[in-house]
């Protein structure tokens, strides 16, 4: 008793989708659990794994990367979770990564989180322990939150404190809240201010004035500068022509000797007046020393020889000194000469200066 | 004294008490017989083939139906429930879940058993009643061979098939349903459905439906085969096939359930 073909085909369908249906689903959920991928294991101790459980995937960057292969408890508070990672992302993973336990949403799976390692250090190999940090229990948020409010009823009611305080106007708040003096002295301050910036307004408006001015005046001075360069290099210009005295001064040599030759001559002549007066003074001596007028100088107190000696020594000296002051003299005309000869070079090197500015 | 041999006591059960231990031996030895015959030649391969169609591929319709409307309903009146927990993101999940785990497998079975297990035990009991299975036996046909081996081994290939077709059409409802509410692409639907599914749960889920289809079409065929020669008896075999196959079906279920949990 045979089937017709029809049927057959129809049958043939029928099983092929169904088993084609269940290959599908076993590769799907087998690449989802890493069957049929290349795994590592590594493995992580925690003191509590807060509800993780064998084939809870493990997350790195966010990236579903492995599934917990295996929990076992090593001891009572070592709990070791062992991990089933694709191979691919081990170089990603470094020594140094750290693990922790989290959950998908806040009441979804649990999820091993791995995360940080440093760029560049050396990644995991299979067999490592990578270290764990102990995940947040609810437990442990709940008795933070019990914790928190408990502290923010303590708060809330010094608060409430400070707020009575403040509205029956104790302490410094409350008086700065009850008590509008300040807020009086505060308007005249702000009166105060108003008036102080006019002021400063003002001040600012003179000193911009001021400045003005200066400036100006700095124009004009500028000016003036400009017209005494001017007048100089006019001076220069009629010094060096010699027909100044000044001039005649610096150019003239000839002139120079002149006058050194008077001065010469008035030397001289103070030379012999002292010549002069000393013989007149030996005529003196004589006539004090002549009987006629001896009486005379006597009754004077002029007869004196020591006195007459002193006298003599002070004339010689005094000759002496005047003698030493007429080299001196020269001296100093000599220094001139030359100071009016260093002038007269300085000169004409400013007017050259001047000459080539122009 | 002449001492009296024991009477041998026999064993005094209330009628219906006796009955139903009898049954169970009888389903129990039918079903070792199955697995005995199973592997005997020589086989009825096209007979075989043609109880895969008339029990597999004619029962699709009716579990594809099934499926999708399940599917389709269960994430409608998930998405409301689950979104008042904030939760609407994990319907697929869920329904993926109980699908694949439970409502999938349970569900073909039992539509699976009402159709094909009243189907074998209404045509085994008619031919019983018409004699039928007599005459085969004087042509020297192994009417067990034929007729029982062949429909319960295809009917515990066929069954996981169905039910793998029902789990997915199922999912397909779930998805279409999803979009009444809102766009979701069927990838990412998918990804979302497969979330939690590991082998663990399709191991077991895909194995129970062979212990049903094959407790199905032992139920059927025991209940056809051993009708009582009246006419009434037909109707008695199929009504009393789908009633036990079901009740099969949700004790394999519970004892396969069980079982799974303690092995994966």
């Amino acid at each position: 008793m045979g089937m017709d073909k029809s049927k057959l085909i129809k049958l043939g369908i029928f099983i092929t989708l169904g088993l084609a249906v269940f290959v599908f689903g076993i590769f799907y959920i087998g690449s989802k659990d890493n069957l049929f991928t290349d795994t590592f294991e590594v493995y992580s101790i925690f003191s509590s794994v807060s509800g993780l459980a064998e084939g809870n995937n493990v997350q790195f960057a966010g990236i579903n990367v492995g599934t917990v292969k295996a929990i076992d408890i090593l001891a009572t508070d070592k709990i070791r979770v062992t991990m089933s990672i694709q191979e691919k992302v081990k170089e990603f993973i470094k020594k140094d990564s750290e693990t922790t336990i989290n959950s998908e949403g806040l009441v979804g799976n649990k999820v091993l989180t791995i995360y940080g390692g440093t760029p560049g250090s050396t990644p995991v190999e299979s067999g490592d322990s990578i270290h764990s940090v102990k995940p947040a229990e609810l437990g442990d948020i709940i008795k933070n939150l019990e914790k928190s409010s408990k502290e923010a009823e303590v708060i809330a009611q010094q608060i409430t404190e400070i707020t009575m305080k403040v509205n029956n106007g104790e302490g410094t708040l409350g008086k700065l809240v009850n008590n509008s003096d300040l807020y009086d002295n505060l308007d005249s301050l702000t009166a105060n201010v108003a008036n102080s910036t006019e002021s400063i307004d003002r001040i600012l408006a003179q000193t911009s004035s001021t400045i003005n001015t200066v400036t100006s005046d700095i124009q004009e001075l500028t000016v003036s500068i400009k017209l005494i360069t001017d007048n100089i290099g006019e001076i220069t210009t009629k010094m060096n022509s010699s027909q100044s005295l000044v001039g005649t001064l610096l150019t003239d040599t000839v002139f120079a000797n002149d006058i050194k030759g008077v001065l010469r001559n008035t030397n001289q002549t103070t030379a012999n007046l002292e010549m002069g007066s000393f013989s007149f003074y030996q005529n003196m001596e004589a006539l004090k020393h002549n009987f006629l007028f001896k009486g005379y100088f006597e009754d004077l107190g002029y007869w004196d020889k020591t006195e007459f000696t002193n006298v003599m020594e002070t004339r010689e000296n005094r000759i002496l000194n005047k003698e030493n002051e007429l080299d001196q003299k020269e001296v100093e005309l000599r220094d001139m000469q030359k100071k009016l000869e260093l002038m007269r070079n300085e000169l004409q090197r400013k007017l050259d200066s001047l000459n080539a500015n122009k | 004294m002449e001492v009296k041999p024991k009477k041998k006591q026999k064993l005094k059960l209330p009628a219906s008490s006796e009955e139903f231990f009898q049954k169970i031996a009888g389903l129990a030895s039918f079903a070792v017989k199955f697995l005995i015959e199973l592997f005997k030649p020589p086989y009825e391969i096209n007979e075989t083939l043609k109880q895969f169609f008339m029990i597999g591929y004619k029962s699709f319709p009716l579990v594809a139906i099934t499926g999708f409307i399940i599917g389709l309903t269960l994430t409608l009146q998930s998405i409301p429930t689950l979104d008042k927990f904030g939760a609407a993101s994990l319907v697929p999940s869920m329904v993926a879940l109980a699908v694949i785990l439970e409502i999938g497998p349970v569900i073909t079975s039992l539509i699976f058993a009402g159709k094909i297990g009243s189907g074998i035990g209404a045509e085994l009991g008619s031919m019983k009643v018409t004699e039928q299975i007599d005459s085969m036996e004087v042509s020297g046909t192994n009417p067990f061979k034929y007729l029982v081996v062949t429909r319960i081994f295809a009917a515990t290939l066929m069954l996981p098939i169905l039910v793998i077709l029902a789990d997915a059409i199922a999912l397909f409802g779930g998805f279409l349903a999803i979009n009444i509410f809102d766009y979701t692409s069927l990838k990412t639907y998918l990804v979302s459905a497969m979330a939690n599914i590991t082998f663990s749960d399709i191991i077991p889920a895909v194995t129970k439906t062979f212990l049903f289809g094959m407790s199905i079409g032992v139920v059927g065929c025991y209940e056809g085969y051993n009708a009582s020669r009246g006419t009434e008896s037909v109707g008695i075999a199929a009504n009393t096939a789908v009633v036990i196959s079901s009740l099969m079906v949700i004790l394999i279920d519970m004892v396969m359930v069980q079982l799974a949990s303690i092995i994966f």
